[in-house]
């Protein structure tokens, strides 16, 4: 098997004698390369974009690439630096020339020598992940956290030899009513200095009314805070103004996390199994947050010592890494928080770089698998003020599926261990929301022909032409240009931060390299609507197609040809591919259902799609599929980022804090893995849409699919008997 | 050895094939009915559990691994069984017929995921397993219990978490301390474990779904005879 034609596959056994298993982070591609193979080559054979501007002549240095040392159980590799060949003379000569930061290799010499885990930094990274995590425009009072208050005091004399913080005190609680603030001793090191410089006048910023966390000579009227939404796989941060509540910059980037563990679990095995483990990684997302920081803080320009405040929300395992707790106990039953309520600590215990003085506020949790990022979709969408005779329900689809239900009088909350198909993991030719990834998909029932479209292209590949990749003339400047947001989204996110348009450089169109989780979802549902896909998750045999080839019992249906595709090879959905996301919709739906039968209704009137992923998701397709509960389809609606909505809503309405606490505690978590009923609401969601609850919403769109089925005599499920007739005929 | 089967009558054949089938369909009161009347024609217990039950399982298993069929039938098949091992368990019991062997199955400690490790319980009973499902957040202490208890020749530790498997390892010592490794045979399941992690801990195999549990499970079984 080369590197060329074998899929990434995570559940895949050992690689094939003559060859070692590669697995690129934190794009997560792997393949089975031949020994011997340059480590650029491979990765170029997958897909892998790593820039190498010299074009392998050790001059440009930009392939350099980190080597992970380790077991990485999801992916069967041990991976080590003795697997790649030692660095030779022309390596050598490169480090000698250029500053060598430890542990990087350049990828345009050494060869595969053994099984490897290969981590792409980011500036080595020639397509930077497209991550979609905007803000929403949201009517949000300010009253922030920090105050800005400008006091002029006397000098110090013989007479009266008060110390000039106490003068600052002093004027502080004469003027404004200020009393038993305190002062970060921090400050008291250049205090006076910034008194000297200003003739004594100053702005000084107070936190909760409690603290002063800055002093800046003469009147100053800016302050700046951070909301920042720690997910799983995607950072996001946006800078904001404290006065006005505007978004000046927003910065996101691949968790680095991802590198040591792509799913929650295998972090906290990380943390659990090495003596550094923990610091690891909470060192990776703090330097991630100190890179964004300063990425946000330049284009807004501004220092970014000048950040003050800051909220973080994260689910629970990102809460304890970020805030240096081993989350050992959120790795077993029966998963237990160090603690759920609201913290607060000074952005510098946490090597956190902006103003030495300033403040992180980290937003409760309300349990184990429910975190903070939760508590800020419920800040961001308020379910505790729908009206007591509606149901809403609430879904942030991610690795892990959170689920809100209820109104104003009981809110349930719980999570659903999903999995990572939706994120394109256990799926044959998934790939996470990138250049080149699927998104959408439509297929023909008439014809079986497909369209679909891309990141990063316009149209869909039916009017892209023929002919494959159209070469750009040198120096003709094309940028790459990102996904098209559904229309009905354009008018609420934020426009696009310039960073993802700063590369100016030609490039081909993108071709499709994989299939992204909405792809997946659209692939799903549209095969069953076509009449390929039979209710059960079956391709149906009876359907004639050039689309769709069997091995055995198992059957692959390509979505594109090898034309439309970089890879040169079609891209298909698998009969595993099905059964994959069988199992995390029905983690999904089962989850709302139990909620449902908790709060005793059996009907929701509206679904909210959280997330960034949920943006990107089509109501009908995911209600085909069968992953949210029937409901009226204009009333689904795509919230985006609600956890970093959540964060910013905090940031920049101080008293929205107490009610986040309040809010955590209010809310009643369901452990649905121990529900009695949650085997059976889990098995009876496996069927496509659902194996026992109706659809009246889709009954057309259903019934046109059946029809389909019924015209090639395609039976909805097999039965015995049918089996033994085909059996005897075949014999 | 001849097959007991081929000296049955057409009509019997028959009898039993219609058993599987509706067994495969996950008939339950059809199953439940063809057994007592092949019971009231002086069928033996033990020939109903081999020719319908077992047999009828043994086509589910396989579709399952072919990937015909997916969890909801094979569970809706397996309770049909069950339904039907209720009539026959106490006259199996009876008449003293051996059963092919005892396993104990459960999710490891710290591990609450139930429903892959009921899969396999199931085609381990569909498969004329005498099962001893312990459930979920199982403790060493209650494996070796069920063990002892049991004289179970089969032990099924289940886990879904990274997290947790390693308490797989720890159980696999008690084993050795408490002197019952060379009674059982031990299988471990499934994702995010591999054949590396059971030869480590010195487990006897790794399953990588329910239909490989079985075919792991009856191996032993043919071994040890």
């Amino acid at each position: 098997m080369t590197a060329a034609n074998n899929p990434a596959n995570p559940t895949g056994d050992e690689a094939a004698p003559g060859t070692h298993r590669v697995v690129f982070q934190p794009s997560g591609r792997q393949a089975d390369v031949p020994a011997g193979t340059v480590l650029l080559d491979a990765a170029r054979s997958m897909g892998v974009e790593i820039e190498a501007i010299c074009s392998g002549r050790q001059t440009c240095g930009k392939c350099q690439v980190n080597v992970e040392e380790g077991f990485f159980a999801k992916h069967r590799v041990s991976s080590g630096s003795e697997h790649l060949s030692p660095p030779d003379a022309r390596e050598e000569r490169y480090w000698q020339r250029h500053p060598h930061l430890p542990g990087r290799r350049l990828a345009c010499v050494c060869t595969i020598q053994g099984d490897l885990m290969i981590n792409v930094p980011i500036e080595s990274q020639a397509r930077k992940q497209v991550v979609r995590k905007a803000v929403t425009e949201r009517a949000i009072e300010v009253d922030p956290a920090i105050c800005l208050y400008y006091v002029e005091i006397e000098q110090a004399s013989l007479d009266d030899p008060l110390g000039d913080w106490d003068r600052i005190a002093r004027e502080l609680h004469a003027r404004f009513g200020l009393a038993d603030l305190r002062l970060d001793p921090i400050l008291l090191g250049s205090l006076q200095s910034v008194l000297a410089e200003s003739e004594r006048k100053v702005t000084v910023s107070v936190w909760q009314g409690r603290e002063v966390v800055r002093v800046r000579p003469g009147y100053q009227e800016e302050a700046y805070g951070l909301a920042v939404d720690i997910g799983t796989t995607t950072i996001a941060l946006h800078l904001c103004d404290l006065r006005t509540g505007a978004v000046l910059a927003t910065a996101s980037q691949m968790n680095p996390q991802v590198a040591y563990g792509e799913d929650l679990m295998s972090r906290v095995s990380y943390c659990d199994t090495r003596d550094d483990g923990l610091a690891t990684l909470h060192n990776a997302v703090i330097d991630a947050l100190n890179r964004l920081a300063v990425e946000a803080a330049d284009e807004a320009g501004i220092p970014v010592d000048g950040i003050t405040d800051s909220v973080l929300v994260g689910n629970t395992v990102m809460h304890h890494i970020l805030l240096n707790i081993p989350p050992r106990e959120l790795g077993q039953s029966p998963f237990a928080p160090a603690i759920t309520d609201a913290v607060d600590i000074k952005a510098r215990d946490l090597g956190l770089k902006i103003a030495p003085a300033g403040y992180v506020h980290v937003l409760p949790v309300e349990a184990g698998h429910v975190g903070a990022d939760n508590v800020g979709v419920i800040l961001a969408e308020e379910p505790h003020k729908a009206p007591a005779d509606e149901i809403w329900l609430i879904i942030d689809v991610g690795t892990n599926g959170e689920i809100l239900l209820g109104n104003r009088e009981q809110l349930f909350s719980a999570s659903s261990p999903t999995g990572p198909a939706f994120e394109g993991a256990q799926i044959r030719h998934g790939m996470r929301a990138a250049p080149g990834a699927i998104e959408r998909i439509r297929v023909d029932p008439a014809t079986l022909d497909v369209r679909f479209m891309v990141i990063g292209r316009d149209g869909w590949s039916n009017e892209w032409g023929s002919g494959g990749p159209v070469e750009l003339e040198n120096g003709e400047a094309d940028t790459v240009s990102l996904a098209p947001a559904p229309q009905e989204l354009v008018a609420t996110l934020s426009p696009v931060p310039t960073s993802w348009r700063r590369r100016k450089r030609p490039v081909a169109p993108v071709l499709a390299a994989g299939i992204c989780g909405s792809g997946i979802i659209e692939a799903v549902s549209e095969l069953l609507m076509a009449g390929v896909l039979t209710p059960d998750g079956r391709f149906a045999p009876e359907v004639q197609s050039a689309r769709l080839t069997w091995q055995g019992s198992k059957a692959e249906f390509v979505i594109a040809q090898p034309d439309q595709t970089s890879t040169g090879r079609p891209i298909v959905v698998t009969s595993d591919d099905v059964r994959a996301i069988q199992l995390a919709k029905a983690a999904l739906y089962s989850g709302a259902r139990l909620l449902m039968e908790r709060k005793g209704v059996d009907h929701v009137d509206c679904v909210l799609l959280a997330g960034a992923f949920g943006s990107y998701i089509d109501p009908l397709h995911a209600m085909v599929l069968g992953m949210i509960p029937d409901c009226e389809l204009a009333k689904v609606v795509a919230v985006g980022n609600s956890a970093g909505d959540g964060a910013r809503i905090a940031l920049l309405n101080a008293p929205m804090r107490e009610e986040a606490r309040r809010l955590a505690r209010w809310t009643t978590y369901i452990g649905i893995a121990l529900e009695p009923r949650f085997q059976d609401a889990f098995v009876e969601a496996i069927p496509l849409p659902h194996g026992v609850d109706a659809f009246p919403h889709l009954a057309g769109t259903l019934a046109a699919a059946a029809e389909h089925r019924r015209a090639h005599g395609i039976p909805d499920y097999v039965s015995a008997r049918e089996r033994r007739r085909a059996q005897r005929k075949e014999a | 050895m001849a097959d007991p089967w081929d000296t049955f009558s057409p009509e019997l054949q028959r009898h039993y094939e219609n058993m599987q089938d509706d067994l495969y369909d996950g008939l339950g009161q059809p199953v439940v009915r063809a057994t007592r009347q092949a019971l009231e024609r002086g069928q033996p217990p033990a020939n109903i559990l081999a020719y319908g039950l077992v047999a009828g399982m043994d086509v589910v298993g396989k579709d399952f691994g072919a990937g015909v069929l997916f969890v909801p039938e094979v569970l809706r098949a397996a309770n049909a069984m069950k339904a039907t091992m209720e009539v026959l368990r106490p006259l199996l019991v009876e008449t003293g017929v051996p059963r092919i062997g005892t396993a104990v199955i459960g999710t490891v400690k710290g591990d609450i995921h139930d429903i892959g490790k009921n899969l396999v319980a199931m085609m381990w009973e569909g498969a004329g397993f005498e099962v001893i499902n312990l459930g979920t957040n199982v403790d060493a202490d209650k494996f070796i219990n069920a063990l002892r208890e049991h004289r179970a020749s089969l032990l099924g530790m289940w886990a879904l978490l990274t997290t947790t498997m390693p308490y797989m390892g720890t159980v696999m010592e008690r084993l050795r301390a408490e002197g019952l490794r060379e009674k059982v045979k031990v299988l471990v399941g499934w994702a995010p474990l591999n054949e590396a992690f059971a030869e480590d801990i010195g487990a006897d195999a790794y399953c990588k779904d329910a239909a490989e549990a079985v075919t792991a499970a009856r191996a032993f079984v043919a071994l040890s005879r």
